[in-house]
């Protein structure tokens, strides 16, 4: 009999866990879709077409361009090879034009950077306030309007969405929204 | 969305980078900067070394251009009390035996030895490959270990929250600073300080900037034929900034 129970606790106690573990995940998943509670950080570029790299890109790596550049200017005094990187150039698209700043209450930078948390000290230091126009012309933005079904844009969104979209049916802005920003 | 199609999107994002960047001309790849000039300055060489030639015959007593020169253009107050930062102070020297007297402006003499390096202990402190010696700020951590070293009393350490900077010359509360040879110019391919702008406008024409190791550089030709010293040159520093007529 003593035997019989042990080899029944056994799976039971395996499947409770189990169970368990299936309860948390789903509670963390219902989590992360109402987190309307944190107002959402203001991330809307004041001028210029597209970041100089990709929005998805630059939110989770801006940190590591300005790493590289910061070594680059500072130390090698190379102005040319990283200097779209420079936080100038980021102050002058994306200073806000309510307070001309990035770092004021709900401007670009500190408003993610208080979504996120993270403490934002490089205007201690460096500018938050534009030193001059945006730049006149990015090299990797196309000129004029943006052709939505152009091949390269059909590559993107193959890349992005693992097929190629149905053009008869009309490009949905939603799905270009990942292609295109 | 799963690892393979991760994996897809960044293979296919290497491809269509590469693809684009072999399609862009080459001029379009210099960057343009906001003022719309092209920065043709080089990357920090030691083919150069920049060094500063004073003529303290041809400075004037009482006269602060290049102070104020040099405030406006890095950005700074201009105060001269003791906790404000100074890069450039101007030295009334007298010799108080014969009654002989002259001023020079002193500031941070780019030492070929720098003991500020020597004892910086987090690395911010450092010398360029071109000879400009600088303090990384984002390395600094205020310790003032250079400012006790240095036999110039040049590096100054600021107190006080900076606000208003200015884009070019990122300054702030907690690091030491001293000049720079105004290494914002000198990136972007310019060849004057502003020191030296600011004497040349008063008419004075006692600073010359430039290359010490090209031999036909103005302040080499000037090195030659005058005699010129270094402040303090028994301790073997090799400054890069020299004096004449002290």
């Amino acid at each position: 009999m003593r035997r019989l129970a042990k080899e029944w606790v056994k799976p039971a106690a395996l499947g409770a866990f189990l169970l368990a573990c299936a309860l948390t995940l789903a509670y963390a998943e219902s989590g992360v879709q109402e987190s309307s509670r944190v107002p959402k950080p203001n991330v809307t570029a004041e001028k210029g077409e597209k970041c100089v790299e990709d929005t998805e890109f630059m939110r989770r790596n801006h940190m590591k361009l300005l790493l590289q550049h910061r070594i680059t200017a500072v130390h090698e005094g190379d102005n040319q090879k990283t200097d779209k990187f420079s936080i100038v150039n980021c102050v002058n698209c994306h200073a806000s034009a309510k307070d001309n700043s990035v770092a004021g209450p709900g401007d670009f930078c500190q408003s993610c950077h208080a979504y996120a948390a993270v403490k934002i000290t490089c205007f201690e230091c460096h500018s938050s306030k534009p030193s001059g126009p945006a730049p006149a012309f990015h090299p990797v933005v196309s000129q004029g309007p943006v052709d939505k079904a152009s091949p390269a844009n059909m590559m993107r969104y193959q890349a992005y969405h693992g097929r190629l979209p149905n053009l008869d049916a009309g490009l949905n802005a939603k799905d270009m929204a990942g292609v295109i920003q | 969305m799963s690892d393979f199609d991760t994996y897809r999107r960044r293979f296919m994002g290497g491809v269509l980078g590469l693809a684009a960047a072999a399609a862009l001309p080459a001029g379009v790849l210099f960057w343009q900067t906001a003022e719309g000039e092209v920065n043709d300055g080089t990357p920090a060489s030691d083919t150069v070394r920049w060094g500063m030639l004073v003529d303290t015959t041809k400075c004037g007593a009482g006269c602060d251009a290049c102070v104020r020169g040099c405030n406006q253009e890095n950005g700074l107050s201009g105060d001269t009390s003791p906790t404000s930062p100074q890069w450039i102070r101007k030295v009334q020297v007298s010799n108080p035996r014969t009654g002989n007297s002259f001023s020079l402006p002193m500031m941070c003499q780019h030492c070929e030895e720098p003991p500020c390096v020597d004892v910086c202990p987090t690395g911010a402190s450092f010398k360029r490959a071109d000879g400009i010696v600088l303090v990384d700020r984002h390395l600094c951590i205020g310790c003032r270990y250079c400012m006790m070293a240095c036999p110039y009393k040049a590096r100054s350490f600021i107190h006080q929250p900076v606000t208003d900077q200015l884009a070019e010359v990122p300054r702030g509360q907690g690091c030491v600073e001293s000049c720079t040879f105004c290494v914002q110019r000198i990136d972007k391919g310019k060849r004057t300080t502003a020191c030296q702008d600011a004497c040349n406008a008063e008419g004075h024409q006692a600073i010359y900037f430039g290359d010490l190791k090209d031999p036909d550089s103005e302040i080499s030709r000037r090195l030659a034929s005058y005699r010129s010293q270094e402040v303090l040159a028994s301790l073997n520093l090799h400054t890069g900034v020299r004096y004449q007529g002290i």
